[in-house]
């Protein structure tokens, strides 16, 4: 469907010829129905009529349309539409040409909106709000999506501050727009294992940054390491010295690689990057445990916490019988 | 400028390749030969098991030149094989060869069920045990303590609170003043969130301490050392000892997270030990309690316990013979090194001789005739005693699942059924112990 007027159209043409091929039927079946009484349509029509007392208790036919055709809000708007046509036919005040009147677009539209909940206006207001999301959507990911377009930077070159740079610009954008989706407060049964989510995503989320920070870190300090190689061996190359065995050259790629990231490793600025990537890894982990946890509660197994309480539970009671053992050898070493 | 990598030598460095290529197709048949990499072979037996825990008694190689028995206690971080890596590198069977009564304490593999062992659980609980079966086993009043890295933290610790059960201390790099900015993993360690590491985990895996041991030098330890292996890959021997380091170092028990928490937090990053306000249960920790003989050793070339963490202890305790050994190596040369055989495992033997009490010795401390005690108090005890029992077999079948690792079984077997290996002489020539090339980078990155 391209959208709702083409469906509505297609539609009420079908709807129409439906109807004129009824209104056709009807006139001549009703016209000639005194002598047709072993016609078909009589005949069906007197049992829809007994099955169905209309007049003397509308709601209790209705009730019982809805009953026997397993209810449904359809149905009974679907009878509620009918229900004006039946009752002439049975009062016989049925003018077949005013049937004319079911055809009109209009009111027939307007029926059917009812009957399928087909709201214009909710339509036209879920158009806006579409409208609206779309907009949303688009104010939430466009910041994050275009920091990502950076026409001086390319994921396929080899260029640790860049790339770094590039995806924290992104977490940054992605954090301020649709990454706040992740803190609106969960609604409903399922609320605490939603809110266990958004955490764990964010936990994820966190330790994706702090380990990004950390590998542009290492990154960086291997691109060091390597200028240094070079440069030595540049300077081995103006000295004439040559590399008689390979084995050389790896000893020196090795050594200086080693002194250069051990220069490093000794700055407070790795301490504090590798521990926050760490912390935020354990944390990541701990939120991850708990999602397990909360899915397995209905399987009869235990559970981590659980069994960290049995544990506590089993500890405790180890040391209360060491002390007790020992001091029953105290009383007997007393007794000696 | 020049092409740097012009100096390279095309040829040779093609020709290296090809000889590297031939030694890994040797070395790949020598490997698939080898069915067992046997480590730990001293004879010896079990006199004592604790939860996962046990005592070990090596079998005596020479006249028991020293009457009171030396109890090795190793870091809870690896296993304590590495003193008895191989029969020609074994510092174990180096002090067996000089006479002294050995014994060690297997730490075990800690369980999820052990995640509340605290640094009062393991010194004044489980050490104290040891060596009071120690001192059961060799009718001996008090016992050495020789103490290995973390090891030697405990057996100080121990010493200052349980003076009157300990004859000699003898520290191997151990570290006890934790305020020194040398070493890496001093420096990581003050700003480490071991409450989170702890709370993720329980007990916490040995591959995390492993990653920490391999940043230390991270080319040297994943890549160096593997290349370097290629040169004893077509020895049987030498590659047979690379590969028992190699077992050693990825060998590594989980640690007891409260036990871990406390010492990380205390030791590391407060320093309690060394201000005298470190607390284990409802003891106050004073090092100027240790009043017995100590020898100190630190390794000079010390990476992971740095000279300066190991060092201070002198000045800390109260004895009055107090030696201060620098051994030139690094943290695990100080066992497997030749220096190590030749002079470091000889020079503790002798100290412990010559500072070694006949009058003490031979006294059987625990083993006196028990006469009954009174009945009514005994079954007193025994009553209060019995709900507690009963509610630990309660628990026995959810929680200890695996009753198989609290003596190793395996290894117990392994030193039982073999012949006694033929012991290493202590002044052997250099060549004899002369360590692997390539494995000796490979060892340094453990406590």
């Amino acid at each position: 469907m391209e959208n709702p007027s083409d469906y509505f159209n297609g539609w009420m043409k079908t709807q129409q010829q439906a109807y004129s091929a009824l209104q056709n039927q009807m006139q001549s079946l009703y016209q000639n129905s005194t002598a047709a009484s072993d016609n078909p349509f009589t005949s069906w029509s007197k049992a829809v009529f007994e099955a169905f007392p209309i007049g003397a208790d509308a709601n209790l036919a209705k009730d019982v349309f809805s009953k026997s055709l397993y209810s449904n809000e359809a149905t009974q708007k679907l009878f509620e539409m009918w229900q004006p046509l039946l009752n002439a036919m049975r009062e016989k005040t049925l003018d077949p040409s005013n049937l004319s009147q079911f055809t009109d677009p209009a009111q027939t539209k307007q029926l059917f909106d009812k009957m399928f909940s087909f709201d214009t206006d909710l339509w036209t207001q879920m158009q806006k709000q579409a409208a609206q999301y779309a907009d949303l959507a688009k104010q939430n990911s466009q910041p994050w999506a275009e920091s990502m377009k950076n026409p001086s930077f390319n994921f396929s070159d080899y260029q640790p501050d860049a790339m770094a740079k590039q995806m924290e610009a992104m977490y940054a954008k992605f954090g301020d727009t649709t990454g706040k989706l992740f803190g609106v407060p969960a609604l409903g049964k399922d609320r605490e294992k939603i809110e266990q989510m958004n955490r764990f995503a964010k936990a994820m989320s966190s330790y994706a940054g702090r380990h990004l920070e950390y590998q542009q870190m290492m990154q960086k300090t291997g691109s060091e390491a390597m200028q240094s190689v070079v440069k030595i061996l540049a300077e081995k190359s103006a000295a004439g010295e040559k590399f008689e065995k390979f084995d050389d050259f790896f000893a020196l790629w090795i050594d200086t690689n080693e002194k250069t990231f051990n220069k490093l490793f000794y700055t407070e600025d790795f301490s504090a990057k590798r521990n926050a990537m760490t912390e935020a890894g354990f944390n990541t982990r701990k939120l991850y445990n708990e999602i397990l946890e909360a899915q397995l509660v209905d399987l009869p197994i235990a559970r981590r916490s659980e069994m960290d309480e049995v544990y506590k539970l089993v500890y405790d009671l180890r040391k209360q019988v060491k002390d007790l053992n020992s001091q029953i050898q105290g009383l007997k070493k007393e007794q000696m | 400028m020049t092409n740097p990598f012009s100096n390279l030598d095309a040829k040779s460095a093609l020709k290296h390749f090809g000889e590297m290529n031939s030694k890994m197709l040797k070395g790949a048949t020598l490997l698939t030969d080898i069915e067992d990499i046997d480590v730990g072979t001293a004879p010896k037996e079990v006199i004592y098991t604790e939860d996962k825990l046990a005592v070990y008694h090596y079998a005596p190689d020479a006249k028991i030149a020293c009457g009171v028995p030396v109890l090795v206690v190793y870091a809870l971080v690896n296993r304590p094989y590495m003193l008895d890596i191989q029969p020609d590198r074994s510092f174990i069977r180096n002090l067996l060869s000089k006479g002294l009564d050995v014994y060690i304490i297997d730490w075990g593999y800690p369980s999820q069920a052990d995640r509340y062992l605290s640094m009062d659980d393991y010194i004044n609980g489980y050490l104290n045990n040891c060596v009071d079966a120690v001192r059961r086993d060799a009718k001996s009043d008090k016992v050495s303590l020789m103490g290995v890295c973390q090891g030697g933290t405990f057996s100080a610790i121990y010493s200052s609170l349980h003076p009157e059960k300990v004859h000699s201390l003898v520290t191997l790099v151990a570290p006890f003043d934790f305020s020194t900015d040398e070493g890496l993993l001093f420096n990581w360690s003050k700003s480490m969130d071991v409450d989170a590491l702890v709370d993720a985990y329980g007990v916490v895996p040995g591959n995390i301490l492993n990653d920490g041991f391999l940043m230390l030098m991270p080319f040297n330890l994943n890549i160096k050392k593997y290349i370097d292996m290629l040169d004893v890959m077509e020895d049987e021997e030498k590659l047979l000892n690379f590969l028992r380091m190699e077992k050693w170092i990825f060998d590594s028990p989980g640690q007891a997270g409260e036990c871990l928490r406390q010492f990380v937090k205390d030791c590391y990053q407060a320093n309690k030990l060394v201000k005298g306000t470190l607390q284990l249960g409802d003891k106050t920790v004073n090092l100027g309690k240790i009043t017995m003989p100590i020898l100190n050793i630190y390794a000079s070339g010390d990476h992971l316990v740095p000279p300066a963490a190991t060092k201070p202890l002198n000045d800390l305790v109260g004895s009055k013979d107090k030696t201060l050994y620098e051994f030139k190596g690094g943290h695990i040369g100080v066992f497997v090194g030749s220096r190590s055989q030749k002079e470091l495992a000889p020079a503790i033997s002798k100290w412990l001789i010559e500072r070694d009490a006949p009058k003490m010795a031979k006294k059987p401390a625990a083993d006196k005739p028990e006469k009954a005690p009174k009945a009514s108090t005994v079954a007193k005890a025994v009553e209060a005693a019995k709900p507690v029992i009963k509610a630990v077999e309660a628990a026995k079948p959810v929680v200890v699942a695996k009753p198989v690792e609290v003596a190793k079984p395996v290894e117990v077997a392994k030193v039982t059924t073999q012949p006694a290996a033929k012991p290493v002489e202590v002044a052997k020539p250099a060549e004899a112990v002369k360590p692997v090339v390539a494995a000796k980078p490979a060892t340094d990155n453990k406590q």
